[in-house]
């Protein structure tokens, strides 16, 4: 079932923090209950580093990775890059790319398998990409917004898109990614779902302000409750019900 | 969200309460003071404002209350069939309307009194307007209490209606009365409706709420319906028509198969085929209830045959016990569903879902090639899970370990590295372009900025880097010192000029007093000598001729010289045909344009320095601080004010006894004359008195009072004879005379009458009769009755006092030159050997005024003229006599007034005579200077001091001031001494007599000008002119005749006071 966490009394966590398989960076905040939420998930079972990218904190939407790697942007620091180099596993590759949209994490998102990019991201960069994390790269939007790392939470389970996205752009991505989809929302009603959540193929953390509807969204589509997906197939008639025409 | 809600409607008041509140609430918001001497437009705003606000308020209230209740075309249908089922539509909309009406007809007369308000034109006008205001209001607002207690009603019913949301997911149960609808709504929700076993237990709408799929139901129980016509149904089963018909839900009709509700199911089968029309386009649930008395499966073939009626319909047919719960919940689910599906459905249909339908929607991929895509979840996960199902597991984090730490935690970054232990800890190189910057540190850097600042410390050491001590002389420390003083004080006065011209007020304050000019001609030569100039010989400088404030003679006669002729003036002779504008004050003798653009930076400059001490707001402020300073304004008057005394100069009560007053004084003759052509008046002559008193056209004159006033006119005849006979002028004195009427003529002021030497008291008398009269009746009408007749018995004897005749005494010294000897006052001192109370002798008495600040009071008489200053102890000064008869006359006048104001106990004792002063004209002038010379013991002359000699004579105790005109004046202890002193005088003053100058002339001429109401200056000049003949007589003999002359004026005198003592 997804955590709820807050950064400094701010609910867009996945501003503040990368999670993939194989490892999670975390903004160095203040203190240090934002870390533990994280810690106490999976401390055991992949690293949790304290991370910082240019000197900012805002961790999760300066980098893109998967369980293969980590692109950082040209900003990040010698000694920032060697942190996170003596943290990491070896078989995770770091680089530094030199990249006009320097906030990687919004431009890119990625499963450990697809990534979805900016449709203006530079070739270069979307070749380092394919090679580091080893992914096919598919310039794509989402509901029209070219930021799709903003709008996007996916992992190799299921993805959530921003609530707009139309039923077709729904299939469409679905075919890409190759996982089932969904539009929704987190924290109580925002719509950027990238910034809002972080998810791997087994946890999910999102903003404490997700409301218990939109948590058990997330845990049926990215399957980290076993009978997600029934479940939301029997709400759907008092859903149709309940929900106004706006 | 709750679309109606019928509670919060505020409480409609009666009218009476209506009425009171919108009063009281003028009353209380609107100002309350107002007086008549207000202007009138404050006083109309005042009443319009209160007029206003109440239809404000008016206006208000009555809105609120139409907006408040719902308006039956803007609700639900279900709402407003209801209302019109409980309330009568007919009734409500009239009862609004009328209430809009009325506010409107308040409105109105709000607007038309404040516009009448408008001619208000005064206090009271307007109060009524308001008034009038208020109770037209008041009265529109009486005529809907009816209305008002209807819609109270209504507002109560209305409150009490369970809120039923239209449009919400709901159930309706519906069928004959007692079939279990109620029982069922009890079972399904928490709502607790009363269940009896008879029927309309139900007599209202009833609203359960129940859960079911996450999603709220709305249960509506309502009242039992009977098979009748429509018309015929009553009020309470028309509310459950009114729900069946308006609100979009599932409907549940239950049918009692038990039939224990007195109801076949046959007649309830018939009623549901009679309301049927309804149900239509709503999901219809047939509920057979009570089957715990009567299975299904144990009905009649009838039954079942009329129930089959369902299953041909296609309508749902259930069977529940609301006693054992059979089939309640299967019931209350298929409800749902089938009110769900048709939700659903009718959303869909209305294409109201398509925005939602994405996030509906779980997008699943379809396969595009063959590659496995796998979930990457590690081992330890699910080791990991069961652990945690295993046991509580439990790590340290890093949060736990922040706390426990506190302030001393410290963030290990390295304390994760995925490196071997021993090289966790090491440094990372710092790179700079891609090289590691530690390659480029020299080795033996460290070691030689350690000799560096070894070396550095030893220069220190050494006093290199000392500030060299300056040395400074005793000259430049003088030199310093003096500046620093230069610059303290520049610093000062730098502040203090900010200060200065930072404050606006006046240089000087307005009541500061004028400063004396502190330069002199003498001050200037003493600091010059105290400097060691030698000031000898500078009596004549030119800085002793200082301008004085007067003119002098010689520099205005100068002046006068070189003034050039005014333009227009006398000088010119030939007469302009044009008028001659003078010159403007500005221009006047300026030179040329430069000269006056000077005068001009002159006068400005002047003008500004005047403006600003005196704090002035400009050239033409003639600002005055205090108008009417206190100290001279205050209790100077009291009530004898301007125009009190004009009020009483001009009553009929002082014209008539001004008139009585001078009639008194007429000559004997014209007294004569008048009274010979009246008949005698016969009401005076039988009661002794007559209302017409002195207006009386009838003579009251006596016989004998006529008679003797012929006397009295022959004795006079016979007087002016003898004067005519007696004295044969010399020409001089005929000269004298002619000149004297020229001047009388000529300044048409002077009248010489004839001498009258003696009654120098009546001729004050004469002078001041007019005001001391005033005085006495303005004074005497304040006090009480006592000071009336005390008035009344001194005008009696002023009377008397008058008919005596007024004998010339000149005649009695026609043979000797006159000297008169005039006494001008006599001093008194006497006790009363008795306490008095000032205070109550000043409230009681009459012409009393009480000197507090001295402890006194001064009391006059008017006949004998005198003053009385009394003190407390009892001791009393009198002063202003002219004899030692009047004055003892006047002090025992004094004695028994106060006795008379209570002091019965007062004594007149220890009188005597104080001090007497009298004065003498020479009948020529005297060298003083050589006088005083020969006399030097004796006399003391000190021009600077006082004009005239002081001549004492030691055995008379007389002290004489002897004046260059040839005046004397003469203070002694009594009369005679005062005589005896000039009888001495005279021989001695007599050798140092002089021609007279012109300047003599001038000076009596002014003292005549000054004085000519004097009579005794007029006599000086008669003497005067006389005397010339008198030189060459005997001294001894002028001064017998002077004493003759006043030892004649004593018992005279004496004569006429006997009756007043």
């Amino acid at each position: 079932m997804a955590v709820r966490a807050q950064f400094e009394n701010n609910n867009e966590i996945g501003v503040f923090s990368k999670l993939t398989n194989s490892y999670c960076l975390v903004g160095i905040g203040a203190s240090e209950t934002f870390y533990s939420v994280f810690e106490s998930e999976l401390s055991d079972i992949i690293p949790v580093i304290h991370a910082s990218v240019a000197g900012c904190r805002i961790v999760g939407r300066m980098t893109v990775g998967n369980k293969n790697g980590l692109l950082l942007p040209n900003s990040t620091t010698d000694t920032e890059l060697q942190h996170i180099r003596n943290s990491l596993p070896d078989n995770v590759k770091v680089q530094r790319v030199e990249e006009r949209l320097s906030a990687l994490g919004n431009v890119m998102v990625c499963n450990d398998y697809v990534a979805l990019v900016h449709p203006d991201l530079d070739k270069d960069t979307e070749e380092i990409l394919s090679d580091t994390l080893n992914v096919e790269v598919y310039r794509q939007t989402v509901a029209s917004n070219c930021l799709v790392g903003s709008y996007c939470a996916i992992s190799n389970q299921g993805g959530l898109v921003h609530p707009k996205t139309t039923v077709e752009d729904l299939d469409e991505l679905s075919g890409l990614i190759q996982v089932p989809l969904v539009a929704g929302t987190v924290n109580r009603g925002s719509d950027v779902v990238g910034a809002g959540m972080v998810v791997n193929d087994w946890c999910a953390v999102c903003g404490t302000d997700t409301t218990s509807t939109e948590i058990s969204v997330i845990d049926s589509i990215f399957k980290l409750d076993p009978d997600g997906v029934h479940k939301m197939k029997k709400l759907k008639g008092p859903l149709i019900d309940s929900i106004k025409a706006s | 969200m709750v679309l109606y809600n019928f509670k919060k409607i505020t409480v409609v008041p009666t009218a009476k309460d209506f009425i009171n509140i919108m009063l009281s609430k003028t009353q209380r918001k609107t100002p309350t003071v107002v007086h008549k001497h207000y202007k009138i437009s404050r006083i109309r705003s005042f009443y319009t404002r209160k007029v206003r606000y109440t239809q404000q308020n008016f206006n208000e209230r009555l809105s609120m209350i139409i907006q408040e209740f719902p308006k039956l075309d803007n609700i639900h249908p279900f709402y407003a069939d209801l209302m019109n089922i409980l309330y009568d539509k007919d009734h409500y909309k009239l009862a609004l309307g009328q209430l809009n009406q009325a506010r409107h007809l308040i409105d109105n007369v709000g607007k038309d009194y404040v516009r009448l308000m408008k001619f208000g034109d005064s206090l009271y006008r307007c109060k009524m307007l308001k008034k009038a205001a208020l109770g037209r209001m008041a009265t529109i607002m009486k005529r809907q209490a009816p209305n008002l207690v209807y819609l109270e009603q209504v507002r109560q019913h209305l409150s009490r209606l369970p809120s039923i949301d239209p449009y919400t997911r709901t159930l309706i149960l519906c069928g004959f009365p007692n079939v279990g609808k109620s029982s069922f709504l009890n079972k399904i929700t928490r709502a607790d409706v009363e269940v009896h076993s008879y029927a309309f237990t139900t007599k209202s709408l009833y609203v359960g709420h129940t859960d079911y799929k996450y999603l709220r139901w709305q249960v509506v129980d309502t009242p039992g319906v009977l098979d009748h016509p429509l018309e015929e149904r009553n009020v309470i089963e028309m509310q459950a028509v009114t729900a069946l018909a308006h609100l979009r839900a599932a409907i549940l009709y239950f049918i009692d198969v038990s039939e224990q509700c007195g109801h076949s199911i046959a007649e309830q089968v018939k009623l549901y085929e009679s309301i049927k029309p309804l149900f239509t386009n709503k999901p219809l649930l047939v509920v057979c209830n009570k089957v715990d008395v009567t299975p299904m499966d144990q009905l009649s073939e009838a039954n079942r045959e009329a129930l089959s009626i369902f299953e041909k319909n296609n309508v749902p047919l259930l069977s529940m016990s609301a006693v054992t719960d059979e089939g309640v919940m299967e019931v209350k689910q298929q409800a749902c569903d089938t009110l769900l599906a048709y939700r659903i459905e009718n959303k869909i249909q209305a294409k109201k879902v398509d925005s939602i339908l994405n996030r509906l929607h779980v997008a699943l991929p379809k396969t595009r090639d063959e590659k496995e895509r796998p979930a990457c979840i590690p081992e330890m996960v699910l080791q990991k899970q069961r652990l945690a199902e295993l046991q509580e597991f439990k790590k340290k984090l890093e949060k736990n370990l922040e706390d426990e730490l506190g302030d001393d935690y410290i963030l290990d970054l390295k304390k994760n590295y995925d490196l071997p232990e021993e090289f966790k800890y090491d440094i990372i190189p710092e790179f700079w372009n891609g090289r590691n910057i530690a390659d480029f540190i020299h080795a033996e850097l460290l070691q030689k900025v350690e000799e560096l600042e070894k070396e550095e410390a030893l220069r220190e050491e050494a006093g290199y880097y000392a500030v060299p001590k300056i040395e400074i002389d005793e000259t430049l420390r003088e030199i310093k010192e003096l500046a620093q003083k230069i610059r303290d004080r520049k610093i000062i006065n730098r502040n203090e000029s900010r200060i200065s011209r930072q404050s606006s007020k006046p240089t000087t304050p307005r009541t500061a007093p004028a400063r004396a000019r502190g330069r002199s001609a003498t001050d200037f030569r003493n600091r010059m000598e105290d400097l060691g100039v030698d000031m000898e010989g500078t009596d004549e400088a030119h800085f002793t001729k200082t301008r004085g404030r007067a003119r002098s003679l010689t520099r205005s006669q100068s002046r006068t010289n070189a003034k050039k002729p005014r333009l227009g003036s006398m000088h010119r002779s030939v007469s302009t045909s044009r008028s001659q504008s003078r010159v403007p004050r500005n221009q006047s003798g300026v030179r040329d344009s430069s000269m006056q653009l000077k005068l001009k930076q002159v006068a400005h400059k002047a003008i500004a320095k005047k403006v600003k001490k005196q704090g002035l707001k400009g050239e033409a402020d003639r600002f005055i601080g205090t108008k009417r300073p206190k100290h001279l304004f205050a209790g100077k008057r009291g009530i004898d004010n301007l125009s009190s005394r004009n009020l009483h100069f001009n009553s009929n009560s002082h014209k008539k006894n001004r008139r009585n007053y001078f009639s008194q004084y007429k000559d004997a003759i014209t007294l004569l004359l008048e009274e010979r052509q009246k008949q005698p008046c016969r009401r005076f002559r039988t009661t002794g008195q007559c209302q017409f008193g002195s207006y009386c056209n009838y003579s009251h004159y006596t016989l004998e009072q006529l008679i003797s006033l012929i006397n009295q006119e022959n004795q006079n005849k016979i007087c002016r004879q003898a004067e005519t006979i007696n004295s044969i002028p010399t020409i001089d004195s005929w000269l004298i005379k002619y000149q004297q009427s020229l001047y009388t003529r000529s300044t048409g002021k002077y009248n010489s009458k004839h001498l009258v030497e003696f009654p120098r008291m009546t001729s004050i008398v004469h002078q001041k009769n007019g005001t001391d009269l005033n005085n006495s009746i303005s004074s005497s009408t304040l006090n009480s009755n006592s000071n009336m007749i005390f008035y009344k018995s001194e005008f009696h004897e002023q009377s008397e006092n008058n008919a005596l005749p007024n004998k010339p005494v000149q005649d009695c010294l026609t043979d000797n030159p006159k000297l008169n000897i005039s006494i001008s006052n006599v001093v008194t001192n006497f006790s009363l050997k008795s306490h008095l109370n000032l205070r109550y002798l000043a409230l009681n008495g009459s012409n009393i005024e009480y000197r507090r600040e001295n402890g006194m009071l001064t009391m006059k008489l008017r006949k004998p003229n005198a003053t009385a200053t009394i003190w407390s102890s009892g001791k009393i000064a009198c002063t202003g006599s002219t004899s030692e008869t009047h004055a003892k006359i006047a002090s025992r006048r004094f004695a028994r007034i106060i006795q008379k104001l209570g002091y019965h106990n007062a004594k007149f004792s220890s009188y005597r005579i104080v001090n007497v002063l009298g004065s003498c004209s020479l009948p020529f002038p005297i060298k003083v200077i050589q006088f005083s010379e020969k006399y030097k013991t004796i006399a003391q002359y000190e021009p600077e001091l006082h004009p005239g000699v002081t001549f004492k004579i030691k055995e008379l105790k007389a002290t004489l001031k002897i004046f260059s005109t040839g005046s004397i004046t003469v203070t002694a202890p009594s009369v005679n001494n005062v005589y005896q002193a000039i009888e001495q005088i005279y021989p001695m003053v007599f050798p140092f007599r002089r021609e007279k100058t012109a300047e003599d002339e001038r000076v009596i001429r002014k003292l005549m000008t000054k004085k000519r109401n004097f009579t005794e200056i007029d006599e000086n000049v008669s003497i005067y002119n006389s005397a010339n003949s008198v030189t060459k007589q005997n001294c001894d003999g002028l001064a017998i005749g002077i004493v003759n002359v006043g030892n004649n004026l004593e018992n005279i005198i004496k004569q006429k006071y006997e009756n007043d003592l």
